[in-house]
């Protein structure tokens, strides 16, 4: 059975920044979209009252959330192309369900080194140091590749676009993105 | 000992220098929103007013003058008019007043759901261990995947994770739940109601806490990151939240939320708009050349926009120097609380240095103290100076506190008043007997030391180097409080005895006596009602009072400018009318006076059967006045001396006409002549009386008849 992102992201978590597990057990009783909400969002400028150390505290949970997060709409957008496979998001937002349920998918390694690309990126953005930002990505990688061992076994590699036909790299990407 | 002291110099006067502030904005509010209604209705209230004094707007503007000037109808309606734009303007204040409170009142739940603030009860569980690792422990990677562990990167993470395991022995671990934790520290920062503590998981707000709400429900906000500090240093944890808990107990959060709602209400229902206002009045007269008629308090002039800009700027200056030093005190309270020192060290080391090393010293120092006179946070070096400092720090304010509080002023006596005897003068003079005492008080507190030694006379603000051993420089006192990184007190030694026993009384007795005195003041002058002394009734209003009042009119109807006197004419005039001029003067006006001009009734009844009325004892009362006047000496001032000579001139000229036999047979030629002679002598009186009062020759104080009347 494959993970959820949540899981995916607690790994990752635990073998990078355990100290974090806090704020990820600390959403627990908010669904997977609320937690993506809340990470996307950015905090304004310095408030009148505020009061902060200004270490360079970078937070690793933002970082891993969010790309998990790319890589489970990805594969759920990749894997089934039809109508209504597009019209999946839409109905299950109207139908109040929830996204918790939602898997990692088995990826290629053109789409695995996407995702090192994108946790790259977003870890620089967050103000993380090269040598951790790249540890971190080898550790979602690493992460996301036992789904995609697992899924060997299962014979779901590549994620409905066939394992003998991997989608351009670039493109994926750009999808990632 | 001296950390109280300290403490109580760090927030000196500052709840004062607030509420001068919230002073300026309600003030310039309605100034702007006076001036705003009166440029407005400036034109019809101004033709009404010239139609209630019997007089025709259209007319032209010496016609017109001859009605409205010295005229009591005119000048009644002109202060119904002044009055109404006050009532309007103090609604619009109070409607501005209200909105501001709504917005304070929303601010704490905007930012909650903006934010998606979380509890921070569900952060309570205890880190707990990473969760065993999958099945497979070797992990099993395609060909293709073992291309991203190269032996380096792979050498990297092991030594991360030696790290990390070394760390996490090393490493306190919080042994309580965050929520009794913050309970905890609420109890040291003795704040009486625990306020709602939650946590904001958005990026980009590093590690800094804020503290938000209304009165007596209080948020504090921590960020993800703090909490993440909170096990690997519990110090900053509990050094922020302190500080936070510090800004909550001395009530800023308040005071400062409330400026902020009333400031940006103000700011888009009234400054925008105003500054829009004035700018397209201007353009509209200089550019498209059109002339209305504006009261002259609300002429449009592209001043009131720079005033707007310059009101801008004293605001944000005096709402950052007060919150400057409400930072220092909530540093202070922090430390005082039990929050570690080595933070604020850390990081004026951290931060020294770092800056605009490219330009020259004086250039950064210069820029460096411009951007922080706008920063409502004072640096780390400033900060960790007012805690480390064991010797009390300077007794007065500082030279920006001192031109603060008098463009404040600048700013105050700017409020219209109407005197129109109508709730509006009331409700201002009840403002204006609270506010004198409030900035008596405050100037005793912002204002500079007398022998004009600022903070570094001493010695006591001097840099210091940010690395120097804190804690021999800091004060029995905030020792009594230091607390282990982990959040256990090293020494404590009768803390509350040591609180209350030093800096509570001080503070106490020193706060105590101004707030008595203030409003000692403001009850004896509520009860005097000092403003209301000399405020005349409209029916014996003095010359003086009238020719005040004519500066009100828009400026093509007002008086020409008074000349310039030098000090000998003006003794010379003074003389002229103390030795009989005045009187002369008075005599003859009245007598003038008891004719009204005939050039009405002649105009309706057609001139050839127009006959002039001639009051009994006219004639005999005119000639009189006339040998009174012709007695006097010369009238020393060329200009109204012209006037007075004039005025002689027609007064003789209609007297021999109207006082001749024969009058009835006269042709209408010349009685027509003689209706002018006397009006324009009764204007070159009129013309005389204002020059002889501009010299301070003293007017007549009995109310002058209407020019409506003659």
């Amino acid at each position: 059975m494959s993970a959820t992102r949540r899981e995916v992201v607690r790994d990752v978590i635990a073998d990078t920044a355990p100290g974090e597990l806090v704020l990820l057990d600390g959403m627990r009783s908010l669904s997977d979209r609320h937690v993506t909400d809340v990470m996307t969002r950015r905090g304004n400028g310095p408030d009148t009252l505020g009061f902060g150390v200004t270490d360079a505290v970078v937070l690793v949970t933002p970082v891993v959330w969010l790309v998990v997060n790319e890589v489970v709409r990805h594969g759920v957008g990749v894997a089934t192309d039809s109508a209504l496979a597009r019209l999946k998001g839409p109905l299950r937002r109207l139908l109040r369900r929830s996204d918790d349920s939602e898997t990692v998918p088995a990826l290629t390694a053109p789409q695995l080194e996407a995702v090192h690309a994108r946790v790259l990126e977003l870890a620089a953005e967050a103000g993380m140091v090269r040598e951790n930002s790249r540890s971190l990505a080898d550790a979602v990688v690493s992460r996301l590749a036992r789904e995609a061992a697992a899924g060997t076994g299962r014979g779901e590699v590549g994620s409905g676009t066939g394992a003998e036909e991997p989608p351009d790299a670039g493109e994926t990407a750009r999808a990632t993105r | 000992m001296n950390h109280g002291e300290n403490r109580w110099n760090a927030g000196k006067g500052t709840t004062r220098r607030f509420m001068v502030l919230l002073f300026v904005l309600l003030s310039s509010c309605l100034t702007m929103l006076d001036r705003a209604a009166l440029a407005v209705r400036s034109e019809p209230t101004f033709r009404g007013c010239v139609r209630a004094s019997g007089g025709d707007p259209d007319a032209p503007v010496w016609r017109v003058n001859l009605s409205i000037w010295f005229d009591d109808a005119f000048e009644d309606c002109r202060v119904q008019v002044a009055g109404e734009a006050l009532r309007l303007a103090l609604l619009g204040t109070a409607a501005v007043v209200l909105v501001a409170l709504l917005v304070y009142w929303l601010i704490p739940i905007w930012r909650i759901r903006r934010g998606r603030l979380l509890p921070a009860a569900d952060f309570d569980e205890v880190a707990a261990p990473a969760r065993s690792a999958p099945p497979e422990p070797a992990p099993v990677l395609p060909p293709a995947e073992s291309t991203w562990f190269d032996l380096r990167t792979h050498m990297q993470r092991m030594a991360q994770e030696m790290a990390q395991e070394a760390a996490a022995r090393d490493t306190p671990k919080p042994k309580e739940p965050l929520s009794r934790h913050l309970a905890r520290l609420t109890a040291r920062a003795e704040v009486s109601r625990e306020p709602r503590f939650v946590v904001d998981m958005r990026r980009g707000k590093a590690t800094t806490a804020v503290a938000f709400g209304r009165a007596g429900r209080y948020v504090v906000a921590l960020p993800a990151a703090l909490l993440k500090e909170r096990t690997d240093n519990p110090g900053n944890f509990e050094a922020v939240v302190l500080h936070e808990l510090a800004h909550i107990r001395n009530r800023d959060v308040d005071i400062t939320y409330l400026t902020v709602a009333l400031w940006r209400t103000y700011c888009v229902l009234v400054l925008l708009p105003y500054a829009v206002l004035q700018s397209w009045l201007v353009f509209q007269e200089t550019v498209l050349g059109r002339n209305h008629l504006f009261w002259a308090d609300a002429a449009p002039w592209l001043g009131e926009v720079l005033f707007a800009a310059f009101l801008v700027a004293q605001v944000q200056l005096s709402r950052a120097d007060v919150l400057r030093s409400r930072e220092l005190c909530a540093d202070l309270d922090a430390v005082a609380s039990g929050a570690d020192t080595a933070v604020w060290r850390h990081h004026a080391v951290l931060l020294d240095g770092s800056g605009l090393s490219r330009l020259p010293e004086w250039a950064s120092s210069a820029i460096g103290w411009f951007t922080g006179l706008w920063r409502t946070h004072p640096d780390w070096g400033h900060r960790y100076r007012a805690i480390s400092r064991s010797e009390p720090s300077d007794p007065g304010g500082n030279w920006l506190q001192a031109v603060l509080f008098l463009t404040s002023l600048l700013v105050l006596i700017r409020v219209p008043i109407a005197q129109s005897r109508s709730w509006a003068d009331d409700v201002l003079k009840t403002a204006i007997y609270v506010a004198v005492p409030l900035l008596v008080a405050t100037w005793f507190a912002v204002r500079p030391p007398k022998d004009g030694r600022g903070q570094d006379s001493r010695g006591k603000d001097k840099p210091k180097e940010p690395g120097s051993p804190p804690r021999d420089r800091l004060t029995p006192y905030a020792y009594a409080y230091s607390y282990t990184a982990s959040g256990h007190p090293v020494r404590r030694t009768e803390p509350v005895a040591a609180r209350g026993a030093e800096p509570t009384p001080r503070r106490e007795r020193r706060s105590l006596r101004p707030k008595i005195l203030v409003g000692v003041a403001i009850g004896a002058l509520l009860a005097l009602d000092p403003l209301s002394v000399g405020t005349a009734d409209t029916g014996d209003r003095s010359s003086t009072a009238l020719f005040e009042a004519m500066k009100r009119l828009p400026r093509a109807y007002q008086p020409e400018p008074a000349p310039t006197a030098d000090e000998k004419t003006r003794a010379q005039v003074t003389d002229w009318s103390e030795n009989g001029g005045r009187k002369a003067l008075t005599g003859l006006t009245r007598a003038l006076d008891r004719r009204s001009s005939g050039l009405t009734a002649m105009a309706d009844k057609g001139p050839d059967r127009y006959v002039p009325a001639v009051p009994a004892g006219y004639c005999p009362a005119l000639r009189k006045a006339l040998v009174a006047a012709d007695e006097q000496p010369r009238y020393p001032e060329p200009r109204g001396r012209r006037s007075w000579e004039s005025a002689l001139k027609h007064a003789r000229s209609g007297a021999a006409v109207l006082c001749a036999p024969g009058l009835a047979e006269a042709p209408p030629e010349q009685v027509f002549a003689l209706e002018l002679d006397f009006l324009t002598a009764k204007t070159a009186l009129g013309s005389f009386r204002l020059q002889v009062g501009a010299y301070g020759g003293g007017l007549p104080s009995d109310p002058l008849p209407s020019p409506s009347a003659w």
